[in-house]
């Protein structure tokens, strides 16, 4: 496999990213209504309705529901969520470069 | 940075995927016809790099979070237009599957953060490196700087898409209906930030892996010579 260190040195960073789960707080801007509803007082009427219709991500916030209990349970969620999220990225980039190469985009 | 759907007005998301149709094209085409096909599994691995790093969440002042990117540092490696590609890429899966960004606003973050860091970045850090090669050490304080403007600009695309919410999309009683913060608002708080902690996270992955590989493989980097020579961008 071409590049063998670095998708190890890749799983390495995987299997770390609990680590992002230490810092306490959250994007600024990336809030959800309730807490924009907290910040401000009120609802936007538009924000209620722009993100109302989008579907629901399956893994929302990077964990599984029923992994959430514990501490250690919570990096496991995450781990989970690197490796998936990861795995997919890179397997759509190879995918559009063998779609490339059969001349499916131009 | 990822904007979530609801903060920009479906006219403001429409219009950033606007913009960016044409440059998920370009890049497309820029990857098929001038990137040395034997590089896509780099490419695919830099983008489950950014993927990843980006899930890296640290501290930042003001009490909030943020975290490096690398889309600078993919520019470096590959070129600023297979960076677009790879920050889209990682960008869809976060919205997508995990909820972080939106997906209305998938145009808006495809913009700012695949095309308007790693090409702003790339540029700083082509200026700056002047004719050094890999492995020394101007190279890679140039990519560290590139890191730097790149998130820096980035957040500035971000604070101006937000701060320009309230000004354009009001009740007539001055209510806001999306974004409710102004510039005043969101300009220091993305700016200040990323200009202290996060810039400095982005300049410390994008300068440290550069120099890592500049030392130990410096041939990764001759698929930016390939494609200097091509003319990326």
């Amino acid at each position: 496999m071409r590049y063998q260190k670095g998708w190890i040195v890749l799983l390495i960073l995987a299997l770390l990213t609990p680590l992002g789960l230490v810092a306490i707080g959250s994007a600024w801007g990336e809030w959800d209504l309730d807490t924009i509803k907290e910040h401000v007082g009120f609802m936007p009427q538009g924000m209620e309705k722009a993100s109302g219709g989008a579907p629901r991500a399956p893994i929302p916030d990077y964990e599984f529901p029923g992994l959430t209990e514990s501490g250690f349970k919570t990096g496991l969620g995450t781990i989970i969520s690197a490796l998936i999220g990861a795995g997919i990225t890179s397997v759509a980039v190879f995918l559009i470069g063998r779609l490339m190469r059969h001349g499916r985009l131009s | 940075m990822h904007i979530p759907d609801g903060y920009l007005s479906p006219h403001t998301s429409g219009l950033l995927y606007i913009i960016s149709i044409p440059l998920w094209g370009y890049s497309l085409k820029k990857i098929r016809k001038e990137m040395n096909q034997r590089h896509i599994p780099l490419l695919a691995m830099l983008a489950a790099f950014s993927f990843l790093i980006m899930m890296f969440n640290i501290p930042l002042p003001g009490g909030t979070t943020g975290h490096a990117i690398g889309g600078v540092l993919i520019a470096i490696l590959l070129g600023p237009w297979p960076a677009l590609l790879a920050l889209t890429l990682a960008l869809a899966v976060q919205a997508l599957f995990f909820g972080d960004g939106g997906i209305l606003a998938l145009g808006a973050n495809a913009f700012n953060l695949g095309f308007i860091m790693p090409l702003s970045g790339y540029l700083v850090f082509k200026a700056l490196a002047g004719s050094s090669s890999p492995g020394e050490r101007r190279f890679a304080a140039a990519a560290a700087v590139g890191g730097y403007v790149g998130i820096n600009l980035a957040a500035l695309c971000v604070a101006f898409e937000l701060g320009l919410q309230p000004l354009l999309h009001h009740l007539p009683d001055g209510t806001p209906l999306y974004c409710p913060f102004s510039f005043s608002i969101t300009i220091p708080a993305m700016v200040i930030p990323h200009l202290t902690v996060a810039g400095a996270a982005e300049a410390l992955i994008t300068g440290g892996v550069v120099a890592f590989l500049g030392r130990y493989h410096a041939e990764l980097f001759e698929a930016r010579a390939v494609s200097k020579a091509t003319g990326i961008p």
